[in-house]
């Protein structure tokens, strides 16, 4: 009996092992994916509240990410009158940033993807979406639990604890990821993202919330970041409409665009 | 006594050759390490130098946490009242204060992150020589650049504002909603151009944006290191674009000019940093008069300690701030000097204890030569004791003698490299020491303890090097020694 088992308990190990990776991995591509999708445009305002200013954007995002290695995203400030007509423009991997009152467009480097974006305490990397966690981590589960979400339906939770991969081109050393599924839907709640793999305290959080449909698809509208250091500050976003999936002319995502 | 002088100064002259070889080569081995003494004096001075006359000064002043976080709203409260305490202190030579940035600067398709650093160009030269390093165009203004402060919008201009914000908003919704409703259709559908897009209205953003934040009259003038420029492809002249973010997170961009271009010789200034008048950089960074550090230059580097501590004492009026001398912001160049200065004493006591046994030799000989004259003596009624005395005056007096050609030969050598200097530019291109790039022309300096130490040393160890044949001639017995041919 127990060298069967000696046989079989391996065996188990391997065949479920491989299973849940996938599972994990399609898991977490649905929550990143979920704003996303393969293509979407979508406006929304941006509030910045720190302890020395507040600020509001009304911004409009363009997004394509339908060629791999050649995502696109084009960002334009719609207001106030300081900010009017700034924008960020990301192709594959130039990022550029315009500021129409100098009527210039700054090449940024690659360096500066974890730089504040406009104040916010989002960085470039968050708003351009360079990396992919699918992609450039790896997935271990940390809970499995059944719970309720928002809208109080019963879902099953996941925990997942992300890893770099040792080539990945990213700042953080963990991400614990926290995210629900029920039937097809997937959506994040949460995401934990630690500066050093070990630490136990996360440096942010970024939360997802009041889900709400836009067109046929189920995504949460608002998104709040907070920074561990900085107390009683945050940034939230909140989406006004998103369109997914729809055919944006490759146009859109050139510098005279951008400075348009 | 006098007699003892005579006869010691006699007797050096008995054994000329032999005598003068032994007083060369201790004169050879003075001269040398009194030179060497001035080369690495020389080295330090230029390391020390570079450390405060290019950045540093002897005694700076911080907000306690600005030298550990370095963010732009750690700035000093009452800055003027420390220059004008600080300008008070004995033996301060000058006083600035500073005010620094980080930002992103562009020229063309280049960009390069720098630190901005704003300086008041009136009294910076009285603590830096960045000045004399401006190697094209010239160096910054005195007078700031105007750059009038803004407003907030009055409510009229708020509500148009506002109304140019929704159009705007409303134009892109359209703009999605056709792309969407088009959905892969042949034709993408052209957008209508929103009022906020049309030329009237930008300039009505524009305007609104001017009231808020204007523009300066013209360009700020910076001066920029030779690789930052090389880096840039910027020359005298040129416009290059610089985004930072202010002290109340706004991501702000402004034109400069290019007025100047520096070369320090080290490496992180001459790529990194940009200057411009303290008061622009203020207004950029919308700082106020608010300013990040002073920093005084002393007549001497010694008396930073000293004034630091009378700063200190003076800190507890105005609310925390941190005063730093030159060696407690740096302690690793101080102790590296140390370590020199350490390691050429070693050399020194080397090279003086090969000397040393030279005179053991030579003094040896002289009492073995003279046996039977020491014995002579020595019947007649000289003490042990005196003829002790007297092969020590003798050693003494070949010392002296050789130390002081010694001295004015390595004294010789020494203002030779000051006056010319030691070119190292053959070897090494340019000589980066502790991050701080020196001239790789070596000068050297004559200092008093690269003179009096190896003197005190050759004499210490001759005079126990004589001690040995001294003692020997003393013990001698007259008979014993009148006998011997």
């Amino acid at each position: 009996m127990k060298k069967l088992l000696g046989y079989v308990l391996p065996l188990l190990v391997l065949a479920s092992g491989p299973a849940r990776a996938d599972d994990l991995k399609r898991l977490i591509d649905k929550a990143d994916m979920v704003l996303r999708g393969r293509s979407s445009a979508g406006v929304f305002s941006m509030e910045i509240k720190t302890k020395s200013y507040q600020r509001s954007f009304k911004i409009v995002m363009w997004d394509d990410s339908r060629d791999p290695g050649k995502e696109r995203t084009l960002i334009k400030i719609l207001g106030p009158a300081l900010w009017r007509g700034h924008g960020t423009l990301k192709v594959g991997d130039s990022l550029k940033l315009y500021n129409p009152r100098t009527n210039h467009v700054t090449v940024v480097s690659h360096s500066m993807l974890g730089d504040a974006w406009m104040g916010s305490h989002f960085t470039n990397d968050d708003l351009v979406k360079e990396t992919r966690l699918a992609r450039h981590y790896s997935l271990s589960l940390v809970r499995k639990w059944a719970g309720k979400n928002e809208a109080g339906q019963k879902v099953t939770f996941y925990r997942v604890r992300l890893t770099p991969k040792p080539t990945a081109p990213v700042a953080w050393g963990k991400i614990v990821y926290e995210l629900w599924e029920r039937g097809d839907l997937v959506l994040p709640t949460k995401a934990l993202y630690y500066r050093k793999a070990g630490a136990r305290k996360a440096d942010r959080a970024l939360s997802f919330s009041e889900v709400r449909k836009f067109g046929s698809r189920l995504a949460p509208s608002v998104m709040t970041m907070k920074v561990r250091k900085k107390p009683g500050e945050h940034t939230k976003v909140a989406y006004k409409t998103v369109k997914f999936d729809i055919e944006i002319p490759k146009s859109k995502f050139t510098e005279q665009a951008l400075k348009h | 006594m006098a007699g003892t002088f005579k006869l010691a100064w006699r007797n050096l002259g008995r054994n000329r050759r032999r005598t003068v070889i032994t007083a060369v080569a201790l004169a050879v081995g003075m001269s040398l390490c009194v030179a060497s003494y001035g080369w690495m004096d020389g080295i330090n001075a230029d390391i020390l130098h570079a450390l405060t006359r290019l950045d540093l000064g002897h005694v700076q002043v911080h907000h306690p946490d600005y030298p550990r976080e370095r963010t732009l709203k750690l700035t000093i409260d009452d800055a003027g009242a420390i220059v004008a305490r600080a300008r008070k202190l004995g033996g301060v030579r000058g006083v600035s204060t500073r005010v620094y940035g980080f930002g992103l600067a562009s020229h063309g398709t280049k960009s390069a992150g720098v630190q901005l650093v704003g300086v008041d160009p009136r009294t910076e030269p009285t603590v830096t020589e960045l000045h004399e390093h401006i190697v094209k165009g010239r160096y910054l203004d005195g007078e700031p650049t105007p750059w009038p402060e803004g407003r907030t919008l009055t409510e009229d201009e708020r509500r148009r504002d506002d109304e140019l914000t929704r159009e705007a908003e409303e134009a892109a919704l359209a703009e999605i909603r056709a792309l969407a409703d088009a959905d892969g259709a042949a034709a993408p559908p052209r957008s209508r151009p929103s009022r906020a897009e049309r030329p009237g209205e930008k300039n009505m953003t524009s305007r609104l944006a001017s009231r808020i934040d204007p523009p300066p009259a013209r360009p700020p003038r910076v001066i920029i290191g030779v690789d930052l420029a090389r880096i840039l492809k910027a020359r005298v002249g040129a416009t290059i674009y610089i985004i930072t973010q202010t002290v109340d997170g706004l991501s702000a961009e402004q034109r400069f000019e290019v007025a100047g271009i520096f070369r320090t010789g080290t490496t992180i200034y001459d790529r990194g940093r940009i200057y411009l008048n303290e008061h622009d950089l203020q207004r950029y960074l919308r700082l106020g008069d608010r300013v990040h550090e002073v920093t005084l230059l002393a007549s001497s580097a010694d008396l930073a300690p000293r004034l630091a501590g009378e700063l200190s004492v003076f800190k507890g009026a105005h609310g925390g701030v941190l005063v730093q001398s030159w060696d407690q912001i740096r302690p690793d160049i101080k102790s590296m000097l140390a370590l020199n200065q350490a390691s050429m004493a070693l050399m020194v006591a080397i090279i003086f204890l090969v000397a040393a046994l030279g005179v053991v030799n030579t003094m040896l000989m002289a009492v073995f030569e003279r046996t039977r004259e020491l014995g002579m003596l020595k019947a007649i009624g000289l003490s042990g004791w005196r003829v002790l005395w007297l092969v020590l005056v003798e050693t003494t007096l070949l010392v002296l003698v050789a130390s002081f050609f010694g001295v004015a030969l390595g004294l010789g050598l020494d203002l030779y490299m000051m006056k010319y200097g030691i070119n190292l530019g053959a070897m090494t291109r340019g000589i980066s020491i502790g991050g701080m790039g020196i001239s790789p022309v070596i000068h050297g300096a004559i200092t008093a303890e690269g003179v009096l130490v190896p003197v005190v040393v050759l004499g210490v160890m001759c005079f126990f090097g004589a001690l040995y044949p001294g003692v020997r001639a003393a013990r001698m017995r007259p008979a014993q020694g009148m006998r011997e041919a």
